[in-house]
């Protein structure tokens, strides 16, 4: 009688072909191992590069931070201070130096008419702007009233004013002499403001 | 499909279910009283080594559902000198296991499901109402008897995985899991003759157990094991009372008469006991014996050996499947 009975458990595909499987998972895994090894190993070399770029900059930077302390100290002595005392003085100065008796005298040079003569010129400080009083001396009332009008609409003067008109007989032409005013000179400023 | 389902497919537990049967390069016998070894050439259908090694008494004690191995290091020894002499040879193994250790029955049906994962199951099922233990608990293994008309015959056998974990466990030298696992009486079917319509009855007498199966042409009709309480064949004549009760049954239940009865007893007796059985059976007692084709190439005190021990290496031998 044949027997096909057997009450042994047979092994699973998985266990029979183990062995078989065992070289290709090998060097697959190999294979990822030899991958990761690589991969590792350039990411470390560009985490060095950046890590001695960053100590570069990590250094500089402490460098500049070293000098800039070195000037501050530098700042702080009393020589320097002097010196940027100096310093803004004669930056005042020239901040201040926006006045000019050679320009003022253009300015008004440019306003006065033929019929028109100055004879006198005073100037004072007012604040920001510079007070100016002239004395002019005119042929006639027109001509003294074009120059006191040209004088509103310069861009250079503003709050004209004249302190006293009066005339005086010279010969046999009436002339205006001696007709005090003011105004304020912007020199420099006017310009800028359009004015 | 759920993940349970995907994961159950994937990923299979050890599984439940056996094989079919393969003809293993080093088989293990092992029963109570001995372990005897063969080394099989499976191409020249030859026993190229036999050994074998006495066990002492409550070392191996077989049961369906309790540890068997009293003395796990006297059986690894016995196992290890027997491999020793016969060469484990690396292939395939295979382990006879005494026959009170496994539940055999004739399992009758009225169909059976084409599919062998739910014929298994049923199987099983119909196996639970047998075993001492849960069925969840057995492996199972079927052969088809019979199947005519509105009825399937069954030929199912059912070990314990406990028990055979124990085994599995005395075999500390081989790597591999076995690939033939039997009864022993299992392994002496292939030796009776072919072919004979009437009944054949085969008794086989091991170190204090005795199975007797009624073989029908190329089926068997019953099947029954008994623990001795002699350990010894000889015992006070039980044995032959066993198989008288059998022969009877057959006759009785089965309605069949018997044409030869066949005795195999191991270890080899000095009395032999083929005239009293004869005697109470009314039958002709004929000794179970190889063709003795399969132990040419042995010594003589191996062939010895393969005659008192080793009939179910010749019956493996024997098994064309």
């Amino acid at each position: 009688m044949k027997v096909v009975l057997n009450l042994a458990i047979p092994p699973r595909a998985r266990e029979r072909y183990a062995l078989y499987w065992a070289i290709p998972a090998t060097l697959l895994g190999a294979t990822g191992l030899v991958f990761l090894l690589v991969f590792t190993l350039r990411s470390y070399r560009e985490y060095q590069a950046a890590q001695k770029s960053a100590a570069e900059q990590q250094a500089l930077e402490n460098t500049v931070h070293t000098q800039e302390m070195a000037l501050r100290r530098q700042l702080d002595e009393p020589e320097s201070r002097r010196l940027l005392n100096d310093v803004q003085f004669v930056n005042e100065l020239i901040e201040a130096r926006q006045f000019s008796v050679t320009g003022l005298a253009a300015d008004i040079a440019d306003l006065i008419p033929d019929e028109v003569r100055l004879t006198g010129l005073a100037m004072a400080p007012q604040g920001q702007d510079l007070a100016v009083r002239f004395v002019i001396t005119g042929k006639s009332e027109v001509a003294v009233e074009g120059f006191l009008s040209d004088l509103e609409d310069s861009p250079h003067f503003k709050d004209v004013a004249i302190i006293n008109q009066g005339f005086e007989q010279t010969g046999t032409t009436s002339e205006l002499e001696n007709v005090p005013c003011t105004a304020r000179y912007l020199a420099g400023r006017s310009e800028g403001s359009g004015e | 499909m759920n993940w349970g389902t995907l994961k159950a497919r994937l990923l299979p537990t050890r599984g439940e279910r056996t094989g079919s049967f393969l003809l293993p390069s080093v088989v293990l016998d092992m029963q109570p009283g001995f372990v005897a070894g063969a080394r099989l050439d499976r191409s020249s259908r030859q026993v190229r080594r036999v050994a074998v090694r006495e066990l002492e008494a409550g070392a191996l004690e077989p049961l369906p559902s309790r540890p068997n191995l009293a003395k796990l290091e006297v059986v690894r020894r016995a196992i290890r000198e027997v491999l020793q002499a016969v060469g484990n040879g690396g292939g395939r193994l295979g382990i006879l296991l005494p026959d009170p250790a496994v539940r055999v029955a004739i399992l009758r049906f009225e169909t059976l499901p084409a599919h062998r994962v739910e014929a298994e199951a049923l199987v099983r099922w119909k196996m639970g109402g047998l075993l001492p233990f849960p069925a969840e608990e057995a492996r199972v293994s079927y052969q088809l008897l019979a199947k005519q008309g509105q009825s399937v015959e069954l030929l199912a056998m059912a070990l314990r995985n406990s028990v055979m974990a124990e085994y599995e466990a005395a075999l500390e030298t081989v790597n591999s899991a076995p690939t033939l696992i039997l009864p022993a009486t299992a392994a002496l079917l292939p030796l009776l003759p072919a072919g004979r319509p009437a009944s054949q009855v085969l008794v086989h007498v091991c170190s204090g157990s005795v199975t007797t199966v009624v073989v029908v042409g190329e089926g068997i009709s019953f099947w029954r094991n008994r623990l001795l309480e002699a350990h010894t064949a000889e015992g006070d004549g039980e044995v032959v009372r066993e198989i008288a009760r059998v022969v009877a049954t057959c006759r009785d239940h089965l309605k069949s008469e018997i044409a030869d009865l066949w005795i195999c007893v191991r270890p080899p007796v000095t009395r032999p006991l083929e005239k009293e059985i004869g005697e109470a059976t009314g039958q002709h007692v004929q000794i179970l014996a190889g063709s003795g084709s399969h132990a040419t190439t042995l010594p003589p005190a191996e062939k010895k050996i393969l005659e008192g021990f080793g009939m179910t290496f010749a019956g493996l031998l024997e098994n064309r499947t």
